[in-house]
Formats: C-alpha cells, sequence, structure tokens
C-alpha cells in the first residue's frame, strides 16, 4: 500500500476519534461550542479523507492493499495484528458513513444546540463515527468486533443521552442487552472459525478458493449460525429487531444516523465482508432469507398502523434491512451492500425533513397532529415525496435499482423459497408505498388541527438536507450505469461473489429442490447488476422473467399508493399481516420481558438461597463451631487439676491405641 | 532491583509510623511521597525485567532457619511481577484515597495499609513455601483490624467472620507444607517441583491447599464470606480486599499447587471446572438480584475469579501445549486486570458513598446529572467489568476463551454466556445509579481533582494496557512458556 494511501486512511480513521478524546478530556475548558467545533471540523476532515481515499481507490483503481498499524497480541493461538485493509467496499463504504456523519453533525447544530449536555452528545457521536470508521477499514474479524462492540456502547450512551426519560434508558438499556447477544454469538462463532482452521485475516478469508474445505457440514453451520445471529442482533432482524423501534427514544439526528450509515448498517457490513464464510452453510442462508422476508412484510405492515413519525421510520428501517437480509442470503451480496448504500441516503435524509418538521411544530412526531403543511414547507415536502419515491422504489430514483436488482436476482435463482421471498419483497414494496405516501398524505395535506409554526430559519438544519437530496436519489443510478466499467464500480471480488452465488443457487437447489438443474440465467463473465443494467438500458424484451419482476412490482406499489390515498378506509384491514404475523411468531415484545422476568425471579431466589445456606449455614456454622471450640479450650485456662488430668489420661489412651493400629494394624 | 523494592516497602511502615498520629498535612505529603517512589519502583521494575526469560529473576535469598532449611527467598518471574505491581498500584491509590477523606485515625490505616502492602509484596515475591504460608495467614491480621475498627455498623460480625472462617479453610494447609518440608527436607520451591511424588501424597496436598485458596478465592460453596465482609468493609479496605487478597489465593494456584502437584490436579480438575463454571453463572444471576451495591461487586469479583480458576484448571482436559499457555496467560492477566477493575469499582462506589452514605440501590438515581465526572469513569469501569473490547479484562478473557474453546467448547457456549449475564447486571446497576430522575437532594458535589485523578489512573491503565497489551503479556506469556511444562506435565514417582 503506497504511503499516501495509508497516511490517507489513518488521518481518516483517527479524526472522530480524536475528536472523543479531546471533547471527553476537555469538556470542561472547550465548552459546547467548542466541542462542536472540534467534532465537525474533524468529521470535514474525515470526509475529505474519505474522498481522497475513494479517489485513489476507486478511480485511480488502486489494488486492494493492507498496512500494519500494530500488533496486539503477539502469540499463538491469538495472534493479532491491528491493521487496515483497503479496497473497493471499504472505500466506497468509509465514503458513504462519512458523508451522512459529517451531514448529521451539521445537522445537529441546529437540533441539538440548546441541549444540557451537548459537548457529550458531540463526544459520543464523534466515537460512534469513529468506531463505524475502524470497522470498515479493518483488516482482521477481532478488529472489527472491537468497533463493533465499542458501537453497541456508544448506542447505549447515545439512545440514553436523555437520561431522565425512563423511556429512554430503558431502550438503551434494551438496545445494549439484545446487542449483547448478537455480540456473544458472534465472539464465539469468531473463536469457533479459528479453531477449526480459517484466518482473522480479511486477506486469508478473501483469498479462499470457492469451495473451501475449511468447513463443512455441522461445523460451518455453527459457525455461520453463530455469527448470523450477531448481524441479526445488530441489523435488527426477527427475533432481535425489538431495540431499533425502542431506540427512538433518542435524539432525531441519533435515529438518521444509527438508521442509516452506521449501527444496523455494521451487521449487513460483516455478512458483505465475511461472504466466503456465510456462503459455507446454504441451509442456513434459506433460513437467512426467510427472517428476512418475513420481516420485511411485518416491519412494512406494522409502519402502515403506527402514529408516531419515527416509529413510522423505525419500522421502515427494518423493512429495508429485512429486504438486505434476503439478499445477503440468498447470496447477493453486492446487491445487499448497493441497498445499504441507496438505503442509507434514502434514510438519513428522511430522518432529517422529519426532525426539521418536527422541530417546526415543536416536537411535535404525531400523525395525527398534523396536516396541511403543504404551502407552509412545500421544499420539505418536495424532498420528502422524492426520498419516499426512492424508498419505495419507483424508477430513476436510487431506492429503485437495489430494490429491483434484489427481487430480480431472487426470482433468477428459480427456486421456490427465493421466488417466494422476491414475492414477498414485492409486498413488502406495496406496503412500503403504503405508509411512505400515508405519511406524506396526513403530514402535507388536509387541514390543520391547529398548531404554532415556530419561527425562524436554522440554516444548519436547511443546508444538509438540501446537500443530501441530490446524492440521495441519483446515486443508484449513478452506481448502476457505472458498472460496465469495472472501474468505477467493482466491488472487490465481484467475480468471486458471482460464483458464490451461482454455487448458492445450486446448493439451494439441492437443499430444497432436490434438482441439480442451475438456472443459466446468471452465469456470465460479469456481476449480476452489470447484467441486469444491461438489460435495463438494451431492451425490456430480453428477459421476460424480468418483464414479469417489474409489472408485479409495479402493480405492487400502485395497489400501495392507491390504498394510501384512501388510508381511512383501508387502515382497519392493516391489521390483517400483523395477526398472520402473530399466529406464526410469538411476539417477541411479550417474550423478552417475560424472560427477563422469569429469570430475574429466579436470580432473586438463588440470591436468597446463596445468603440462607451459604452464609447463614455454612459460614455461620463453621465460625460459630469454632467459637466454641475455643471457649472449650478457656477451661484449660481455669486451672481445674481435675480437667487435666482427664484429658491427659484421654490423650494417652487415643495415642496408645494409635500405636497399636499403626503396629498391628496391617496383620490384622 | 528487588532489593530497592524490599527497603520501599519496609520503609513506607517505617516512614508512617515516624509521623505524628495529628499531623494530617504531613501524613498526606508522605503518602505523596511513598506513592511517588511507587511509581519509580514500578518503572524501573519493568524497565529491569528481562522480558524474555520467564524463569525467576532478581533472586534474593539469606537463610533463616538452617536446620529446616527455610530461606528467606525472594525473586520475581512474569506472573510474580505483575502481581507486584498490582500490589504497589493498588495499596497506593487507596492509602491516597484514605489521605484524600481525612478519615479518623488516619495514620493507624495508612500503617495498616502498607503493612498489607509489604505482606502481599512478600507473598507474591517469596519462592519459600513458609514464608508464603506465614504471610498469607499474617495479612489476616491487618485486615480484619481494619474491618472492625474502620468498618459499618455490623463490623464485628463481619470481622470475625472474616478472620475465623478463612483461617480455618487453611488448616490443612500447614500440615501439607510441613509434610512436605520434611519430605523434601527443604521449604525452596525448586527443590518441591522437581522432586516426583505419589498420586496418594499429591491429593492429599492438593485438598489441604486448595480448600485453603478455595475459602479465600473464593469457590462457589464456600464463597459465603466475601459479600457481608465488603459490605461492612470500608472503601479503601474493600478495594485491597478484592484487588490483592483474591488475587494471592488465584496466585497461590499458579505457584503452589499446580506446578507442585500436576497429577493430582489433573485427577481433580473436571471437579474444579463444573464449580468454577457453576460458581460464574450462578454468581453472575445472584449479582444481578442483588440491592446493596457493594454487594453486587462482591458478586462480580467471585465471578471473575471463577474465569480465573476454570482457565487453570480446564487446561488439564486438553491436550496441545501452545493453546494451553494460552490459556495461563489469560489467567494471570485476569489477575491483573479484575485487580484494577474491582479496586476501581469499589473506590468509584466508594466515592458516591461518602456522600451519601447509602449502599442501597433505591437511594440512587439520576447520579449523572449530579456528578457527572464519576458517571463517566464507572461507565468505563462497569464496561471493563464487561469484558468490552478495549479494555483489559478483554484482553484476559479472550485468551482464557479462545484455550476454553479449544480444549471443551462447551464450556466455552457456557463461559461466553457471562459476556452477556455481566453485562446485564453491570449496566443495570449502571441503569439504576445513574440514569433516572435526581432523587437526593443532600448531594451536589461532584469528585474533587484528587480523587478523579486516582480514578483516571485506574481508567487509564485499564484502557491503555487493553488496546495495547503487549508490555504485558510479553514478560507473562515467556514465563508461561517456562511454568506450561512444569503444570502440565507428569511427576509420578
Amino acid at each position: 500500500m503506497s504511503e499516501l494511501l495509508r497516511l490517507t486512511v489513518y488521518v481518516m480513521l483517527l479524526s472522530p476519534l480524536v475528536a472523543f478524546l479531546v471533547i471527553a478530556l476537555m469538556s470542561r475548558r472547550v465548552g459546547a461550542s467548542g466541542a462542536e467545533a472540534v467534532s465537525i471540523v474533524m468529521g470535514a476532515m474525515s470526509l475529505l479523507m474519505a474522498l481522497l481515499l475513494w479517489y485513489q481507490v476507486i478511480i485511480l483503481a488502486t489494488p486492494d492493499g493492507y498496512a500494519t498499524i500494530y500488533r496486539w497480541v503477539d502469540y499463538e493461538p491469538s495472534r493479532i495484528v491491528m491493521g487496515i485493509w483497503v479496497d473497493h467496499v471499504s472505500a466506497c463504504t468509509a465514503l458513504i458513513v462519512t458523508c451522512i456523519a459529517w451531514l448529521v453533525q451539521i445537522y445537529s447544530i441546529g437540533y441539538m444546540h440548546e441541549d444540557v449536555g451537548y459537548a457529550r452528545y458531540c463526544a459520543l457521536l464523534s466515537l460512534f463515527i469513529g468506531s463505524m470508521m475502524v470497522l470498515v477499514m479493518s483488516s482482521n474479524m477481532l478488529e472489527m468486533f472491537f468497533a463493533w462492540e465499542i458501537m453497541s456502547v456508544v448506542s447505549y450512551g447515545l439512545i440514553g443521552y436523555w437520561y431522565e426519560k425512563k423511556s429512554a434508558t430503558d431502550a438503551a438499556f434494551m438496545a445494549i442487552i439484545v446487542n449483547r447477544i448478537g455480540d456473544c454469538a458472534l465472539l464465539m462463532g469468531i473463536i469457533l472459525w479459528r479453531l477449526w482452521g480459517g484466518s482473522w485475516d480479511i486477506a486469508d478469508i478473501l483469498a479462499l478458493p470457492l469451495h473451501a474445505p475449511i468447513l463443512q457440514g455441522l461445523r460451518a453451520d455453527i459457525v455461520v449460525g453463530l455469527m448470523m445471529v450477531g448481524v441479526m442482533s445488530k441489523s435488527a432482524q426477527i427475533p432481535l429487531h425489538i431495540w431499533l423501534p425502542a431506540a427512538m427514544a433518542g435524539p432525531t439526528p441519533v435515529s438518521a444516523l444509527l438508521h442509516a450509515a452506521t449501527m444496523v448498517a455494521a451487521g449487513v457490513f460483516w455478512a458483505v465482508r465475511y461472504s466466503q464464510i456465510f456462503i459455507l452453510s446454504p441451509s442456513l442462508g434459506g433460513i437467512l432469507m426467510t427472517i428476512g422476508a418475513v420481516g420485511s412484510v411485518y416491519a412494512a405492515a406494522r409502519a402502515c398502523v403506527e402514529d408516531n413519525l419515527k416509529y413510522i421510520m423505525a419500522y421502515s428501517t427494518l423493512s429495508q434491512l429485512g429486504i438486505m437480509t434476503v439478499a445477503i442470503g440468498s447470496g447477493a451480496y453486492t446487491l445487499a451492500l448497493f441497498h445499504f448504500y441507496t438505503h442509507a441516503f434514502t434514510k438519513a435524509l428522511l430522518f432529517l425533513v422529519i426532525g426539521r418538521i418536527s422541530l417546526k411544530l415543536d416536537h411535535q412526531l404525531s400523525l395525527s397532529a398534523m396536516g396541511g403543511l403543504l404551502w407552509r414547507m412545500p421544499l420539505m415536502a418536495c424532498i420528502m415525496l422524492c426520498a419516499g419515491c426512492s424508498l419505495i422504489g419507483i424508477p430513476p430514483f436510487s431506492g429503485f435499482w437495489s430494490k429491483e436488482g434484489i427481487i430480480f436476482t431472487l426470482l433468477a435463482h428459480k427456486t421456490w423459497l427465493s421466488s417466494g421471498c422476491g414475492i414477498m419483497l414485492m409486498g413488502s414494496g406495496g406496503l412500503c408505498a403504503l405508509y411512505m405516501l400515508r405519511m406524506w398524505k396526513h403530514i402535507f395535506l388536509g387541514t390543520s388541527p391547529g398548531y404554532v409554526l415556530h419561527q425562524g430559519t436554522y440554516y444548519t438544519l436547511l443546508v444538509p438536507i438540501i446537500l443530501l437530496t441530490p446524492v440521495s436519489m441519483g446515486i443508484g443510478a449513478y452506481i448502476s450505469t457505472r458498472c460496465y466499467d469495472p472501474l468505477y464500480w467493482h466491488i472487490a471480488a465481484t467475480k468471486e461473489m458471482l460464483e458464490h452465488s451461482i454455487a448458492l443457487q445450486y446448493y439451494m437447489q439441492m437443499f430444497f429442490t432436490s434438482s441439480a438443474y442451475v438456472g443459466p440465467q446468471i452465469v456470465y463473465q460479469g456481476s449480476i447488476i452489470e447484467q441486469y443494467s444491461a438489460w435495463l438500458l438494451h431492451g425490456i424484451n430480453t428477459l421476460s422473467l424480468h418483464d414479469m419482476a417489474s409489472m408485479l412490482s409495479l402493480c405492487s406499489i400502485v395497489c400501495g399508493g392507491l390504498c394510501a390515498w384512501h388510508s381511512q378506509r383501508i387502515m382497519p384491514y392493516m391489521d390483517y399481516p400483523i395477526r398472520i404475523y402473530r399466529t406464526f411468531f410469538p411476539t417477541p415484545k411479550a417474550i423478552y420481558p417475560f424472560i427477563a422476568s422469569e429469570l430475574y425471579t429466579f436470580s432473586c431466589r438463588l440470591a436468597r438461597m446463596d445468603h440462607v445456606i451459604f452464609y447463614e449455614g455454612i459460614v455461620s456454622h463453621v465460625t460459630g463451631i469454632i467459637a466454641s471450640i475455643t471457649q472449650r479450650l478457656q477451661q484449660y485456662t481455669q486451672g481445674s487439676i481435675g480437667v487435666y488430668i482427664t484429658h491427659v489420661l484421654a490423650a494417652i489412651g487415643i495415642s496408645t491405641f494409635a500405636v497399636v493400629l499403626q503396629y498391628y494394624g496391617g496383620s490384622m | 532491583m528487588l532489593g530497592v523494592m524490599m527497603v520501599y516497602v519496609c520503609g513506607a511502615i517505617a516512614l508512617i509510623a515516624s509521623v505524628p498520629q495529628d499531623n494530617v498535612r504531613l501524613l498526606k505529603y508522605i503518602t505523596y511521597i511513598i506513592s511517588a517512589f511507587a511509581c519509580y519502583c514500578i518503572w524501573s521494575v519493568v524497565d529491569m525485567f528481562e522480558e524474555s526469560n520467564g524463569y525467576f529473576q532478581m533472586l534474593i535469598t539469606m537463610p533463616w532457619i538452617k536446620k529446616l532449611g527455610i530461606h528467606l527467598t525472594f525473586a520475581l518471574d512474569g506472573y510474580a511481577l505483575w502481581s507486584v505491581i498490582l500490589t504497589l498500584i493498588v495499596t497506593n491509590i487507596a492509602a491516597m484515597l484514605v489521605c484524600e477523606w481525612k478519615s479518623k485515625g488516619l495514620k493507624n490505616q495508612l500503617l495498616i495499609v502498607y503493612i498489607l502492602q509489604a505482606m502481599l509484596f512478600w507473598c507474591f515475591s517469596t519462592l519459600d513455601a513458609l514464608v508464603f504460608f506465614i504471610l498469607f495467614e499474617a495479612m489476616l491480621l491487618p485486615m480484619y483490624a481494619y474491618i472492625v475498627i474502620w468498618g459499618g455498623e455490623e463490623r464485628i460480625e463481619a470481622g470475625w467472620v472474616f478472620l475465623v472462617y478463612t483461617l480455618s479453610g487453611s488448616i490443612g494447609m500447614l500440615v501439607a507444607l510441613v509434610y512436605m518440608g520434611v519430605v523434601h527436607n527443604s521449604f525452596a520451591w525448586q527443590s518441591w517441583a522437581d522432586a516426583p511424588l505419589s498420586l496418594q501424597v499429591q491429593s492429599y496436598y492438593f485438598i489441604a491447599l486448595s480448600l485453603a485458596m478455595a475459602t479465600k478465592l473464593p469457590i462457589f460453596p464456600l464463597h459465603g464470606w466475601l459479600p457481608k465482609v465488603h459490605t461492612q468493609a470500608s472503601t479503601s479496605a474493600s478495594m485491597i480486599l478484592a484487588g490483592l487478597f483474591l488475587k494471592v489465593a488465584a496466585f497461590g494456584y499458579i505457584r503452589w499447587i499446580l506446578p507442585i502437584v500436576p497429577d493430582a490436579s489433573r485427577l481433580y480438575a473436571p471437579y474444579m471446572v463444573v464449580l468454577a463454571v457453576g460458581s460464574m453463572m450462578g454468581m453472575m444471576l445472584v449479582a444481578w438480584a442483588q440491592e446493596d451495591i457493594k454487594r453486587v461487586i462482591a458478586y462480580a469479583s467471585i465471578q471473575h475469579m471463577a474465569w480465573i480458576v476454570l482457565a487453570f484448571f480446564i487446561g488439564y482436559l486438553g491436550s496441545d501445549n501452545i493453546m494451553l499457555y494460552g490459556l495461563l496467560d489469560g489467567a494471570i492477566m485476569q489477575i491483573f486486570a479484575h485487580g484494577l477493575v474491582s479496586a476501581g469499582l469499589f473506590m468509584a462506589f466508594g466515592m458516591m458513598y461518602q456522600r451519601t452514605y447509602r449502599r442501597d440501590r433505591k437511594a440512587y438515581g439520576g447520579f449523572a446529572r449530579i456528578m457527572p465526572l464519576l458517571s463517566g469513569w464507572f461507565m468505563v469501569l462497569a464496561l471493563a467489568n464487561t469484558a468490552i473490547p478495549g479494555s483489559l479484562n478483554f484482553v484476559a478473557e479472550w485468551m482464557m476463551l479462545v484455550g476454553i474453546f479449544h480444549v471443551e467448547p462447551w464450556v466455552g457456549v457456557i463461559s461466553a454466556l457471562s459476556f452477556l449475564l455481566s453485562c446485564t447486571y453491570t449496566l443495570g446497576l449502571y441503569n439504576d445509579i445513574f440514569y433516572g430522575p435526581v432523587t437526593t437532594q443532600h448531594v451536589h458535589k461532584d469528585i474533587s481533582t484528587t480523587e478523579g485523578s486516582l480514578l483516571t489512573m485506574l481508567v487509564a491503565l485499564i484502557l491503555i494496557l487493553g488496546f495495547f497489551p503487549r508490555p504485558v503479556l510479553e514478560s507473562i506469556h515467556a514465563t508461561s512458556m517456562v511454568m506450561g511444562p512444569y503444570i502440565y506435565r507428569s511427576k509420578l514417582v
């Protein structure tokens, strides 16, 4: 790796971390405005460096590179070298993360400035971004796990930022506990992967041949299953999703970051990074697909019935994460990453818009208290509509490119499971149209229920939104059209990933249909996305499957839109998908507190037993016996001759007996 | 260098003893001077220590009772080095904390702290079994005085329990040590480690010593005394108790049991593993249900000490020595890491207790608003207690976990659950203390500069060594390479 590249990455990683340290250690001296300045300058620095990195890696096509930072532990078996790994995936992701993060930081100036703990907020936000950057750039699994864990801890601090509110602290606690479940599994997966023959270094993992004979059968299932649980907890998949809606108790900019570029993205990123491992267990891929598809539809249905704006957004994120998970399960890692990019921009934009609207309405977040804002905030209405279209997947907005890619790939796999998932994702797209348009309609149309708009324009709120809008709208088309040129969009190891995808399809058919048929549709020289874009641009009739997919999606979206228009009449029926889901999956909201309270009751009983048996039982008795022995011994100090003589005689007797036993014991 | 440290530990006692009782300022300055000198000692002993040499270094020996073959032998290897450094750090921080609070009987408290420092120092560095035994027992007395004089409302009972219970645990130990000394005609570690022994003798020795160590460590059925004693002990007594006394017992295992009687250890390893795992899981759940905050931290230390026992004994169930050495490294790292963290937690809680005089968690709430600085440091310590990556505890638990998974994946799965459950009780406690609305009207001031800097020292050590553990690991690993063959061999006649 060239010196310049290494320096770039170092500065990019260090600037948010330095910002955190400076604010944390000198918050009293620098004050709130100083903290703000430090975090924003360092964020800008990080963004600049990410741009430079992107330029070098993508435009100048620097080969993948590795650099050592320092050795953490030197001895087998846990020889760990902290380093950085630069390739197309990390460069692109780093750019997207820093870009969104910096805009959110600017937005926070206007949104959070008057808050009491603003310096703490800046520090935590910087650490959050810094740990995400480390996660993106890290060169081995354990380093990634470091960043992964620190991120969950910081999210604890950020979700519980308003710590005097019980809802906020409970949500923070829940977030970190649910994440810990995943972290625990992930840690086991990491260790078992190494002990059963793998390597922790990304370079080694990427260099693994397809069908690597490292793990097979049950061992592969165990390792992949454990990592999967980790990914599911971070990326909030059923049944580990409950922390994400609850995390809405935090400030809105935090939600924007949490849902777009950092926290939930980390899970997807992990799966993409270690796709070579995930591919080893095709059967679990099928389970992951199912979980993702069901979660996607369920969350979308939930979003349709929610009244609180932030909750709608939370469930919408869950729904979109479900789509990414389906892509991961089906082996389309490139597309999962692509959807993560487009969704990150769109969702960040939506959160920023919502934050601005709610700030104007004095932190009002309830849909029923809004209405008729169209002519008061025309720009916001316009931007929100565009972002909504992107989220729904209406061409040519960016969400369309990634979502259609995923649905199409699923249909192209031609197994009943992947087709079923594809169809479910179409349904979720329709529901997405429903809740987005319903939300838009409720905010901007209709009559105003009587509120007072806050006067004054916060430019710091407006600027990030306006900067984000074109990027958010155009990134999908940009990436899709550029993908012809491998220099522009060539996710590392695309070829391998395609091969994986085929291999997976093969396995899936072995597992689910028992036929060895490998669909010829996607056996091409390029990536799936290349092929897909080619079909889009060079005539729709190339593949009838694609026609079908597009039409079905479009139908679903139109239906959703129509329903949104008549949402008042449709709403009562929206309970059905949720009810169906509930009949199959018991609600985790009831299960987790139940488990927790049962466990706590058990612990209380255990604690009482512990005290009764081990303190009052063992300890008191032992000390009591010794106390009574000492009292007995006291009689020797009182000079009564009779006691002395009896005891001396007894002692002589016992020792004689012992001597006799010693000498004759053997012969008896 | 060991000689200089000998002079230091004795000089510290002499200096404090020579100051008049009512001159608080002078006592404070002298404590600072002693602590500065402790820093110098730590610095230069690390500097002079040959990391790559895992065997005993800096040997000091002089005959004591020639006829019985008892020598005052002191030396450091990688294990002893970090235990000694831990001793110096924790006792000096406890002493400075006592000075900062100017509690009553300052001089006598300092005297006890520095006597304990000397005893612990000798106990960690001695190579003579009888000297080890004498110190192991004798250090109970100053601690007894510390608990009974400066403790809480039930201090008499707690002191009695502490003294009698732990003393009675080690009745058999004296017999076993004297027997071994007579058999080998020496009390030196090396001659004990080298001589072959029959399995029967090894078993008796193992049981006798294990009982003493397990009582003090403490492991599951014998742990009853610890929560009681911790709740009644004053803050600095708790720091020394959790940070150092428990570590002496763990150190006793690695120095005086495993290398001396490896076959008996192999024989009893499965039982010890079961006890340790049970102890770990049970104590976590029990810690979760505690109302008294000091009891939570006390149970947390039982849980973390169980890790050490687990790592010591699970190695006997496996093969492939290179992997097993990682277990030893991790266990010694855990001694060091948990010594810092538990002392830090007791200290941080003590700072709140000093202002509220309440130990039940219901009395707290919203302290993040009242004491923002402390809430930050407490957060780091609480997270280190849950072994967050980046803390020294993670290094230790990670190395142990890799070894455990190598030997027995199922035990690994259970112990990995401790990452989850320890998070539950620690952060649950944090939520209760620092979050929520402010409940108390009496506390207005955050921690003072001195208190803050004492905490900062601990926290900085935990974090810096967590990210860069190699300075610690290097010497520990070299010693594991030497000790490992002693521990995982067979020395039957």
